[in-house]
């Protein structure tokens, strides 16, 4: 595996996170109506409800991670997700976005990179979402003027509670989802876990052919 | 098996193929090079499943038909031809290929790009690039060629394939045939030597599949052009003329992906053609008709057994469902009316018309998902299985999914067997094959016992065994005393049903015998049933409004599917005419723009004060209605959306920051510290935003992108990428609202018959399906962009975005602009 590490991401995993960032832009587009209309009726509270679902746009990291396995991968899908936002969807925050994203990718990967990305456990997912959450939150709090305010740290509170629930363990349960339709049995993640039975293990082994 | 040696008729001519290359072809081909060498090559895939082994050749210039039931590995033989096995598709490969003198097992599939050209079935994915001109130009940058000679072979190539005019056309506003020319167009640019053609035509009617098989038939007449197809429709394929439209070439293979035969079309259908139409393979009409008489006349009769023994439609049997006086459409559009349509207990009914005709309309309305315009349409509750029977996929398992219906445990086993997906009942839905999804599909909406069954082309993509096996089961629940209506563009589903209906001109024909449609060749083509002889259709101006977009089920139902997306499509047209005084700022390098834009967030984050920004905000509202000729009002509207979360900002920090206590007698804390900071804040939010506005208002994606890599550096492979993600984009307005009624469908009907809209956990549900199909849809986007020899290295750019003048004006403006509110305030 040593030599493949060194490689780029190949082709098929940079499509398949500017997938992830388009698909998830688009559907958090979709669910977020609702939720924004419920945080301007709660009027002054309405800045603090949005933190409940900051972990939500870190979900991208470790979904990306968990299937193409490369390092680098977490840190570029929130910069493709963060390009998307600012360049397709007309994000009003702008390119700094892109800084967010940097400090959004080097948290949510840390975890995994310390495991060699080998371990896609509870806990690692759980310790992205709460680094990816962590991390960034004061970049947020620089651009947003939290410094200073009493409620500082209710805001870091929220938001990693926030990070490890939708950033990290919904990774994994969407990951895990993913895994069993076998669309990703023909990216890294899919070499790791033999499609079709699930304790079958060793995908270099040559596989049995079938007659019918 | 000695396919190099085999005798090989004569090369049809088709189209507009150049005449001498059949005269030179006899003596040619016995010189002629091999482009590929196979031997014992064996392909095993994860599952077990596999193809092979083969040993042989193909020289340049030859054609061949690859023939086989589902799962004999046929899609799988193509890719490992286009170098995609292992590197896109998971196998062991065993024995040894050479294509065009190079290894696509090691090397990959950009080691031999600069040979293939691949097109696969999915149109929608066979375009990967928002606008056409940049998809055909793709993979000629990528090749290095010259900008100035990119142009005019842009030009041919759309020539060649029949899609000139599409040229500055928008890929999301293409119907399925047009993409597929066009995707057509760009594997055959760059003049590959070796053509591999993946059902093409699986996803198009009849009109699409002659133009599309006219084009390709140019594509591989070129001299030295050699093609491997995969093809189920072969009747549809060869036209009017039978075997003889078929590549000369034939390699066969059984159910389990052995060789059966690989020699002269005829020959191969003439001494195989028993083994495999049993392995559930479609062969020609022809063909099969011999092979029926053969037989005595038993089971292959079972196509038309409809027609001669079933009593007349409408005589007397129980309406189940009636619909009177029906108008359906979207919106202001009215897609059918004046329809008056009796779905009859016992019959199946099949609705046949052009794509875009309204069949899809049509089910929705009868299904109750739509509610019509105008008229009624009564009668017994009715279950709608949509074309993709992965959009209706809920469960975890086969199991699950059966007893998401809310049938009883003992019914659900039993369907279980019925279905034959016993063997499966523990797997993801999503892991079966075509036959034994739309099976699953079916079962599941039989489970909801309602008196009236619809089906969106139930036929669809199936190989004949498993086109059987849905018909069979349809033909029972009919039987059963359920009425069942069907679309199809299939002539063989239509001899089938009991009672056929056309929809033609924006209504529904009444009812008639299916024998009366059969003998009808002008209806027939008016049904889409069979193709006009006349000319492209294109040519016509209202070619755009008249087709509907590629992804039929898709989208079919919602033509307006991108005008709900996050944001409006940006005009590529004025982009490319060059940008008149309207939008000045247009004429700026849109990396310039976001650097600039990066440069002045950079100094409102160190900006606390209300007055420098308030300037700074002003200013910039000033430029950016001069400069992108926005209106005030339109300027106000646009910033809405962060005008709210700049005024929640205000407030928590008015309320949240300690200080001078402003009005003490209030019950709520508000400091002047607050205040202040909290103006500054909300300020800093807002010129921000509208930089953001501006720059999203005077760039578009392309030319962003293409700036990016130019003057930002971004990676080509990345740029492109993003590119394709946008076009993606376009198209997940149009499948989401699918994804909804397809699920909507599901769920129990309300008292009046109509049915209810998703809860949230539905449409979680539906999130899910629409990510494992984006997945999917990545997956072939990634495999087109690579044929196309998308790499990272030198590359040339058809349209460049340079710097101008007008750079230097905005970079200085806004430097001295900035500096000098700074000074005064």
């Amino acid at each position: 595996m040593s030599a493949a590490d060194r490689q780029p991401l190949a082709l098929r995993d940079i499509v398949l996170i500017v997938v992830l960032g388009v698909v998830f832009g688009f559907l958090y587009w979709v669910f977020v109506q609702a939720w924004n209309a419920l945080a301007i009726a709660m009027g002054p509270a309405g800045d603090l409800a949005q933190h409940v679902l900051a972990g939500s746009w870190l979900l991208v990291a470790p979904v990306a991670v968990a299937i193409t396995r490369r390092p680098g991968s977490g840190v570029i899908a929130e910069i493709l997700a963060a390009i998307v936002e600012v360049v397709f969807l007309g994000s009003p925050v702008g390119p700094l976005l892109l800084i967010s994203a940097l400090l959004q990718g080097v948290g949510s990967e840390l975890p995994f990179a310390l495991t060699r990305y080998r371990r896609f456990t509870w806990g690692t997912f759980l310790l992205s979402g709460a680094l990816g959450a962590g991390l960034v939150f004061f970049w947020s709090a620089l651009r947003f003027g939290w410094f200073g305010q009493d409620i500082l740290l209710l805001r870091l509170g929220v938001q990693v509670l926030s990070g490890i629930v939708l950033g990290g363990l919904l990774a994994k349960v969407l990951v895990d989802a993913l895994a069993r339709t076998g669309v990703l049995d023909n990216f890294a993640l899919g070499a790791d876990r033999r499609p079709g039975d699930a304790g079958d293990r060793g995908a270099d082994a040559a596989p049995v052919r079938r007659v019918r | 098996m000695s396919a190099e040696t085999a005798p090989r008729p004569g090369r049809p001519e088709v189209g507009a193929a150049p005449a001498g290359s059949v005269a030179a072809e006899p003596a040619l081909l016995v010189e002629a090079p091999i482009l590929v060498e196979a031997e014992d090559l064996e392909i095993v895939l994860p599952s077990g499943d596999g193809v092979g082994p083969w040993t042989g050749t193909v020289r340049a210039g030859e054609e061949i038909l690859l023939l086989g039931p589902s799962g004999a590995g046929k899609s799988t033989l193509l890719l490992a031809l286009a170098g995609a096995v292992p590197s896109h598709l998971r196998a062991t490969v065993r024995g040894t290929l050479r294509v065009a003198g190079g290894d696509p097992v090691r090397g990959g599939v950009l080691a031999l790009a600069d040979h293939i050209g691949y097109l696969g079935q999915d149109p929608v994915s066979g375009v990967c690039l928002p606008g056409v001109e940049d998809e055909i130009a793709l993979p000629l940058e990528n090749r290095g060629v010259a900008p100035s000679r990119i142009g005019e072979r842009i030009e041919a190539a759309l020539a060649a394939a029949d899609a000139g005019p599409l040229r500055e056309r928008e890929a999301h506003s293409l119907s399925g045939g047009q993409l597929q020319r066009v995707a057509l167009a760009a594997a055959t640019v760059a003049g590959p030597s070796l053509l591999l053609l993946d059902e093409p035509t699986s996803m198009l009617d009849a009109d699409g599949v002659a133009a599309v098989r006219a084009s390709i038939g140019q594509a591989v007449a070129r001299p030295g052009v050699a093609s491997v197809l995969v093809e189920h429709r072969l009747d549809e394929w060869a036209g009017e003329r039978g075997i003889d439209g078929l590549p000369p070439r034939t390699l066969a293979l059984d159910r389990s992906g052995r060789v059966l035969a690989d020699g002269p079309t005829a020959e191969v259908l003439q001494r195989h053609g028993q083994e495999l139409a049993a392995a559930g393979c479609w062969l020609p009409r022809d063909v099969e008709a011999r092979l029926a008489r053969e037989a005595g006349g038993q089971g292959a009769d079972a196509d038309r057994a409809g027609t001669d023994t079933d009593p007349a439609p409408g005589s007397g049997a129980e309406v189940l469902l009636r619909a009177r006086g029906l108008a359906l459409g979207h919106g202001e559009r009215t897609v059918l009316s004046g329809v008056d349509l009796d779905l009859v207990a016992g019959q199946v009914l099949a609705i046949v018309g052009r794509n875009g005709a309204g069949k899809s309309t049509l089910l929705g309305g009868l299904a109750r998902l739509d509610a019509p315009l105008t008229g009624t349409v009564e009668g017994a509750a009715a279950g709608l299985v949509f074309q993709r029977p992965e959009a209706q996929f809920v469960g975890q398992s086969v199991r699950s999914e059966l007893a998401d219906t809310g049938a009883a445990p003992e019914r659900r086993e039993q369907m279980l067997d019925e279905l034959d997906l016993r063997d499966w009942a523990e797997a993801s839905p999503y892991r079966l094959s075509g036959g034994q999804k739309r099976r699953l599909a079916l079962g599941a909406m039989l489970l909801r016992e309602r008196p009236v069954l619809l089906a969106d082309e139930p036929d669809f993509g199936l190989d004949h065994a498993a086109h059987r096996t849905v018909r069979d089961l349809l033909r029972r629940v009919a039987d059963e005393g359920r009425a069942v209506a069907l679309t199809t563009h299939d002539l063989r589903v239509v001899a089938a049903a009991d009672a056929v209906v056309v929809i033609t001109d924006g209504t529904a024909q009444p009812p008639r015998p299916p024998g009366e449609l059969l003998a009808d060749r002008d209806l027939l083509r008016r049904a889409g049933l069979v193709s006009e002889p006349a000319g492209p259709r294109e040519l016509a101006p209202a070619g755009a409004a008249a087709e509907p977009s590629a992804a039929r089920d898709l989208s079919a139902a919602q033509p307006h599917a991108a005008s709900a997306a996050p944001i409006e499509a940006p005009s590529d047209a004025a982009s490319r005419t060059g940008v008149g005084p309207r939008r000045w700022l247009a004429r700026a390098n849109p990396a310039v723009l976001l650097g600039v834009l990066t440069a002045l967030s950079v100094v409102c984050l160190f900006l606390a004060r209300p007055a420098p920004l308030l300037g700074l905000y002003l200013a910039l509202a000033l430029a950016v209605m001069a400069t992108t000729r926005i209106g005030p009002l339109a300027l106000v509207r646009a910033q809405l959306p962060f005008t709210i979360f700049a005024a929640g900002v205000f407030c928590v920090n008015a309320l949240s920051r300690p200080g001078r206590e402003l009005w003490p007698e209030l019950p709520v804390r508000v400091t002047e510290e607050g205040v202040v900071m909290g103006a500054a804040l909300a300020l800093r939010a807002l010129v921000i935003g509208l930089g953001a506005l501006a720059v999203a208002r005077a760039t578009d994606p392309r030319s962003t992108m293409i700036s990016l890599q130019q003057q930002a550096r971004l990676p080509a492979r990345y740029a492109i990428a993003l590119l394709a993600g946008r076009r993606l984009l376009d198209e997940l307005p149009g499948r989401w609202r699918t994804l909804q009624r397809a699920h909507r469908v599901r769920l129990p009907l309300r008292p009046d018959g109509t049915v209810p809209t998703l809860g949230p956990r539905r449409l979680l549900t539906c999130a899910f399906s629409l990510l494992v199909d984006a997945i999917r849809s990545a997956e072939r986007i990634a495999l087109a962009l690579e044929t196309r020899g998308l790499r990272d290295g030198p590359r040339t750019v058809y349209r460049p975005v340079g710097l101008s003048r007008a750079d230097a004006v905005v970079v200085a403006v806004c430097a001295a602009v900035t500096t000098a509110v700074l000074a005064v305030l």
